[in-house]
């Protein structure tokens, strides 16, 4: 197939007309460079037909999608004959008879007017609606700028409260959580704490409140220097909208607790601890041990140690007051329970001194003479005690009633007094008998002879054989007044003074459970739970199979024997009121909360 | 210490990040390839997410600080769907277009156009003004919605009212129902023009179908770019207002 292919495009008022040959099987048509017949024009594919030469007939196919007209009839593939007019993206082509040696001549008539394509129409693509991006981007830019900075930082200048009562955006907006309920009456004020813009909250700021909060150590010959964290806020995290202000992290404890000795505490006898269930030493009892010299003095103990015994100069074997078949009692029988003496105080923390009057007397009466089982003498004092026999017995003498004296030895039981028992009146009889015949001074010797005799008896019953025996540890003085001393006493008010043990919080566990009462057999005993005990439930800060347990679980960071930290600030406030300087000004909204 | 550690990195990250926007206007030059660099941006961006979230302790509230944060997100979000769409529409462009551009269907659907009006020339008055007028009254792309959902507008006129001819339904429903009725030469004419009209159809399907993947392959950048400039400025407010109030 040899082709002439003859381009005419208009130029202006002219036209412009070129030629080009083709000597091939089949022409190909698209805007491609390597097209036969090249169309020019976006709307062009790049490869739109085919025109072959079979058995004498022009054939025009179009490729994949695209079609073409013949004579006005849209065709994909078809029969070109000489003299038709075929369209191909809008550009002519005719078909002419054959010149010189070609089998056809193909004049392409270019179209170059560009009508608006159909595209133009229409907002296709989304640069088009022209949204105006940098625009938006900007006023977001300076609008956020202006609330969330500009405009509540000048309440700095003009004032917060007066910012806060207009419309305007305030610094509420920074608020970045709320605070702990015992903070709450501060309100908005943030100047409270945070006194000085750009300068992290001051201890100062705490304790000028918190004045009476301890310090751990003694600061005065150990410094102020807390290692794990300089500041309040080191360990009490505000705006946390947490239920705790306290960091209860043990990190923050063992920094130094791990080894005191390498923090510059190698004094320190405290041992070790890194963690409660896997590295903390075995509890110490608090032990009170008495020296005539020193009076009371407590001793920290391990329980192996010696000397580690309740050493309160009792007697009292809690086995025998705890038997299930109860004991007997003036009230009969008696099933004692731990309650019965030891009660918690409302706190729930500490528990409540056991006393004689409280605990003991309604069963451990202090009766001395059968024959006046209503009488008691006074407990705590031997010359009251004493006094009280006196005057007992002088009455008794002055009465008339001297009553028999009933020897008892230790092993019998004192006869109760039996109504209409018969009083043996003789030597009563013969006292009177006496007081009539004889002189004064007679009944007086006489008197005080009886007297001394029935007090004797009966404080020999009551210090060494029925009463205070029974309970306490008694001491011969040679004294002829006072030939006896209770030892003194003394129980331990808290085994454990550097924890703070809740029984309120172990309510639904038994007594026993911490307590071995019922297999004590002396009042030496200490009764105290070891480490052990406690790590039946209670694991280390990260343990999964028992309770977690922190330092400050069982620990105070503040310490009652400790300075207040707020001693520095009322010695320098002091200081400088006396210099005449203006100490700093009362916090109102504090003074109207109280006030509420 | 943790947490200002972790602010630390997350405003020095959303820096870096924002410098994209300039680094890449300076195609050739600068340190390392615009390719990497979007590259870095996507992974760097994505940890920010983690970064931030840590340096929050999960404490959000109504105010700056959680304006930032949420900012943060909607861009991070954004940027993430941008990923996504980048690595979708442009094959499921291609592949619906058939390699083709929208402007050579555009070129195509004029030529049926053109053909449909040569072809009318012989037909009856009344199809000739219905097919004219549903030509005329085509209609693709449009607003932002329009775009995104690919919704048709195109109206129809038949009988002097305008009816709404969604997917050429309505036309080419009329034309099969003129078809039944017609006999001979029109019957033949008709055919070929409704034959013209279905693949009318199918070109506007397609144009319509690449608008609305279009849109959507870019439409991110319109939230992702402001937001991110408000993002800056709620960051400037975050990190001033925490140290005025230190």
């Amino acid at each position: 197939m040899r082709l002439l292919i003859r381009y005419m495009e208009s130029r202006g008022a002219g036209k412009a007309t070129w030629e080009s040959r083709y000597e091939g099987d089949s022409a190909t048509i698209g805007r491609g460079t390597d097209q036969t017949i090249s169309l020019p024009g976006r709307r062009v594919p790049l490869e739109h037909s085919k025109l072959t030469l079979k058995a004498g007939q022009l054939r025009l196919a179009a490729m994949g999608d695209h079609r073409f007209s013949v004579n006005d009839a849209v065709s994909k593939n078809s029969v070109v004959a000489i003299g038709d007019e075929v369209i191909v993206a809008g550009h002519t082509l005719h078909f002419l008879p054959a010149e010189q040696d070609h089998d056809c001549v193909i004049e392409v008539e270019l179209e170059s007017g560009e009508v608006e394509s159909l595209r133009d129409r229409f907002k296709t693509r989304l640069w088009q609606l022209a949204v105006p991006e940098r625009s938006i981007s900007w006023i977001l830019f300076l609008a956020i700028l202006a609330i969330g900075v500009v405009i509540p930082a000048t309440g700095f200048f003009v004032g917060m409260s007066a910012l806060r009562e207009s419309p305007l955006p305030d610094d509420s907006l920074w608020l970045a959580g709320g605070l702990h309920q015992t903070h709450a009456f501060m309100g908005d004020e943030c100047s409270y704490c945070h006194t000085v813009p750009f300068v992290p909250a001051k201890d100062e700021d705490c304790l000028y409140c918190h004045l009476s909060v301890n310090h751990h150590f003694d600061t005065t010959t150990l410094g102020r220097d807390y290692k794990a964290g300089d500041r309040c806020a080191d360990c009490h995290h505000e705006h946390t909208d947490s239920e705790s202000l306290v960091l209860r992290d043990q990190g923050l404890c063992t920094t130094c607790h791990a080894d005191l000795g390498a923090m510059g505490f190698g004094f320190s006898d405290l041992e070790p601890v890194t963690d409660f269930y896997d590295d903390h030493p075995p509890f110490k009892y608090s032990v009170l041990a008495w020296s005539d010299d020193e009076g009371w003095e407590s001793k920290r103990l391990h329980p192996w140690d010696a000397e580690a015994a309740d050493r309160s100069n009792l007697r009292f074997p809690h086995d025998v007051h705890m038997v299930a078949q109860g004991i007997e009692s003036p009230q009969g029988t008696r099933v004692m329970a731990c309650k019965n003496c030891h009660e918690t105080e409302v706190s729930g923390v500490t528990m409540r001194p056991v006393t004689m009057e409280r605990h003991c007397a309604d069963c451990h009466q202090l009766t001395f003479d059968a024959s006046a089982p209503d009488r008691v003498v006074p407990h705590g004092s031997v010359s009251d005690l004493m006094r009280t026999l006196r005057e007992y017995y002088a009455w008794q003498f002055l009465d008339g009633q001297a009553a028999p004296v009933i020897e008892t030895t230790p092993d019998q039981i004192r006869p109760a007094r039996r109504p209409g028992d018969a009083r043996r009146k003789e030597s009563i009889e013969a006292l009177l008998a006496r007081r009539v015949g004889g002189a004064d001074a007679a009944i007086s010797r006489a008197g005080r002879e009886f007297i001394e005799d029935r007090v004797a008896i009966a404080a020999t019953n009551l210090f060494e054989r029925q009463t205070c025996v029974v309970c306490h540890s008694i001491a011969l003085t040679g004294d002829v007044d006072l030939p006896w001393q209770v030892l003194p006493v003394a129980l331990v008010d808290d085994w454990f003074p550097l924890t703070k043990f809740s029984h309120e919080r172990h309510k639904n566990m038994r007594c026993e459970g911490c307590h071995e009462a019922s297999s004590s057999t002396a009042a030496t005993d200490i009764l105290m739970p070891d480490i052990g005990t406690c790590r039946a439930c209670h694991g280390g800060e990260r343990t999964r199979a028992l309770l977690q347990s922190d330092c400050t679980t069982c620990h105070n960071f503040h310490l009652d024997n400790q300075a207040a930290m707020g001693e520095l600030i009322l010695i320098e406030e002091l200081e400088a009121e006396r210099r005449g300087v203006e100490g700093r000004p009362p916090k109102p909204v504090a003074e109207e909360s109280r006030s509420q | 210490m943790l947490g200002y550690t972790l602010g630390t990195l997350g405003a020095v990250l959303i820096l870096w990040l924002l410098y994209l926007g300039r680094r890449k206007r300076n195609f050739i030059h600068g340190w390392g390839t615009v390719r990497g660099w979007v590259s870095a941006h996507v992974y760097f961006g994505v940890s920010l997410l983690l970064v931030a979230t840590l340096h929050s302790g999960f404490q959000f509230g109504i105010n700056i600080h959680t304006l930032a944060y949420g900012l943060m997100c909607l861009v991070i979000f954004s940027g993430i769907f941008g990923v996504w769409a980048y690595r979708t529409f442009p094959e499921a462009r291609n592949d619906i277009k058939k390699s083709q551009s929208l402007d050579e269907i555009f070129s195509e659907l004029e030529e049926i156009d053109a053909n449909l009006e040569r072809m009318l020339g012989s037909v009856e008055e009344d199809i000739r003004s219905v097919v004219i007028s549903a030509i005329d009254r085509t209609v693709v792309g449009g607003n932002l919605i329009d775009q995104l959902t690919a919704r048709d507008n195109s109206r129809v006129i038949i009988d002097g009212h305008v009816h709404s001819n969604k997917d050429q339904t309505r036309l080419i429903n009329w034309l099969v129902k003129r078809l039944s009725g017609a006999g001979g030469q029109e019957s033949t004419y008709l055919t070929s023009v409704t034959q013209e009209c279905g693949a009318r159809r199918n070109l506007l399907r397609t144009i319509r179908t690449d608008i609305r993947m279009h849109g959507m392959q870019e439409v991110w950048l319109y939230f992702h770019v402001p937001l991110s400039f408000a993002l800056l400025a709620a960051l400037i407010a975050h990190i001033v207002s925490v140290f005025f109030y230190w």
